[in-house]
């Protein structure tokens, strides 16, 4: 067994004398479709501006690929690490071929040209996001759907092994959601990338994950095979809702309705 | 906009305008000069007239006009606010205080190549620009309008710091800053020209080299940091940069308002936000605007010159406006 890509260890962030999150440890390995959960505020986002070096102020220790996060350069780190941030409020005054070329700043030298090699990986990270179509266009036009495809298509023309997607569906109506979710199946399968998902949605964790991880109060509730997550108690400690398990047959994964707070 | 399809032709076509303004502009002015001084057939006073107050006057109000209108466009894009300009995040009335205070203190400490005014300048810039980022990075986080606010809090404190200043000057001294309060391009000879020359290369030059980075603060310092990109270190020194060009600029033209706010925008309309050709185009547009701005300035009451910043005003507003009417209509 390799190890792992994200190690993560006893890792804290106080901020004004709240703990956003407490003594959080996990590995994350070659391959691995993480799903992180939790409710609004448990430390989901947090989390993810700590690997993305976004926050400095936490305590613990972070490795990438092995490497101590604190002794990582920004752009060795966006080598690694590809991210997909939440959608709303933002003005993106570019083409999206433009977009996504800009995620090719890791790979510049130090005049910034580009080479053949960048426009190569700009072609299949389009390709593979499914937003080739698109390319001429300014993103200003796009609906909300589009514009995360190509949000995705960007992370992917950095071509780092490990994915980090913010909430990826949660403003996305369900066609749109399905769609992510197939071009998030698509990635794994050709890239291997390794992808960290952040939501509050457990079907959604279910259907993409092969893991999860589960914050409440910036602390650890769970942490295994996303399986897990259909023992009804697991859900109602994270969410405090009780859910039911509606098993579908034909091999699709169950699905978890909330019922009455606990 | 289909211009912007087109960004190297726009750069093309704004080089060929630029050029072509700063070859005749020194030409006009109070009184018109024939081309004949050029190949020494006029009078040694036309002659003068022509090298030692035109061609500077023309050479600083360009070098003035993109040094503003390119750090107008770094804020723009830092800021993620089209309304965060030198002047309204305090940097420009820091600048003027700092140099304020210099006058009324009667010191004279030049560095070799940079005169005191301009480092003090520099100092009341850079400390503006300086408050109003900690107050938005700070653990009270504030919003980008909030930090707009805080901006125009600064600047107005800054600006009745300047008056008080000025007010318990010493006649001389108070003249003085009020006649470079008025801003404007009173300029004879070459000196001015190498005292705004190396702030407004040098910091130029930094934001061109950094026009990757602007496009990615563009779309949010998440994402920028996620691409790679140091936000903290970057931003600062872009904010040094910035200071840098505006106080190299205030110290030696006065505040001359407009140019930073409009000329990175029309510029923007023009080619489109791609910083790698917007920053040079907005260094063109600015420079080749204010050429023009301050030669109405001179032409139209002789042979008294209104401030420059009346000019660019009543020029730029309206032509903005028709910009944005067209741009909604596509």
């Amino acid at each position: 067994m390799s190890s792992p890509l994200i190690e993560v260890k006893s890792l804290s962030m106080n901020v004004g004398g709240s703990k956003l999150l407490d003594d959080l440890s996990f590995d994350v390995g070659d391959g691995e479709s993480l799903a992180v959960i939790g409710p609004n505020g448990a430390g989901k986002t947090t989390l993810l501006r700590c690997l993305l070096r976004i926050h400095t102020r936490w305590t613990g220790h972070i490795r990438i690929l092995g490497q101590d996060l604190r002794d990582l350069r920004q752009r060795q780190l966006a080598r690694r690490l590809a991210y997909v941030p939440q959608l709303e409020g933002r003005h993106f005054p570019f083409t999206v071929r433009q977009f996504v070329t800009m995620s090719r700043y890791p790979h510049m030298d130090a005049l910034g040209g580009s080479t053949a090699g960048d426009k190569e990986a700009v072609d299949r990270a389009m390709a593979l996001a499914d937003v080739e179509k698109l390319a001429d266009g300014p993103m200003e036009i796009l609906s909300g759907g589009e514009r995360q495809e190509v949000l995705i298509a960007a992370a992917l023309a950095q071509e780092a092994r490990i994915l980090l997607l913010d909430e990826p569906t949660a403003f996305l109506d369900y066609r749109h959601s399905v769609r992510i979710h197939e071009i998030l199946a698509t990635i794994r399968a050709e890239t291997g990338t390794t992808t960290v998902l952040v939501t509050h949605d457990l079907n959604e964790a279910l259907a993409v994950a092969t893991t999860g991880l589960a914050l409440r109060d910036g602390r650890r509730v769970f942490h295994g095979p996303v399986t897990g997550l259909l023992d009804p108690a697991v859900p109602a400690e994270i969410f405090g809702v009780g859910f039911e398990v509606i098993e579908r047959g034909d091999g699709a994964p169950a699905l978890l309705v909330p019922g009455e707070p606990t | 906009m289909a211009l912007s399809n087109h960004p190297v032709k726009v750069l093309v076509g704004l080089t060929m305008v630029s050029v072509a303004v700063l070859l005749t502009a020194p030409f006009f002015g109070g009184f018109d000069l024939p081309f004949s001084v050029l190949y020494g057939d006029a009078t040694h006073m036309e002659s003068l007239v022509f090298w030692q107050m035109r061609v500077p006057q023309v050479m600083v109000a360009f070098l003035a006009g993109a040094g503003l209108s390119v750090s107008g466009m770094a804020f723009q894009a830092v800021f993620r606010n089209p309304l965060a300009t030198p002047f309204t995040l305090g940097v420009a009335s820091g600048a003027s205080l700092g140099a304020a205070l210099y006058v009324r203190s009667g010191v004279q400490l030049d560095l070799p190549g940079i005169p005191g005014i301009s480092v003090a300048s520099f100092l009341g810039a850079f400390a503006a620009i300086l408050l109003v980022y900690s107050l938005s990075t700070g653990r009270r986080k504030l919003s980008p309008a909030g930090m707009l606010l805080a901006g125009v809090a600064i600047s107005f404190c800054c600006s009745s710091l300047l008056l008080f200043v000025q007010y318990i000057s010493r006649v001389g001294h108070s003249i003085r800053i009020m006649h470079w309060l008025m801003g404007g391009m009173h300029v004879f000879g070459y000196a001015d020209v190498f005292n705004v020359l190396p702030f407004v290369v040098s910091g130029s030059a930094v934001l061109l080299y950094y026009r990757h980075e602007l496009n990615l603060l563009v779309v949010g310092d998440d994402i920028a940091a996620s691409r790679g990109v140091a936000v903290g270190r970057v931003k600062l020194i872009i904010f040094f940069a910035t200071s840098f060009t505006v106080a190299g600029v205030v110290a030696v033209c006065g505040p001359i308002g407009f140019v930073g706010m409009m000329m990175p925008h029309i510029a923007r309309l023009l080619i489109g936000a791609d910083h790698r050709t917007l920053t040079p185009a907005s260094l063109l547009a600015g420079g080749t605007f204010l050429v023009l701005c301050d030669r109405l300035s001179r032409i139209v009451v002789p042979p008294s010159d209104i401030p420059v910043g009346v000019v660019t005003a009543l020029l730029g507003g309206p032509f903005f406006l028709w910009l944005l009417i067209r741009r909604g209509v596509d």
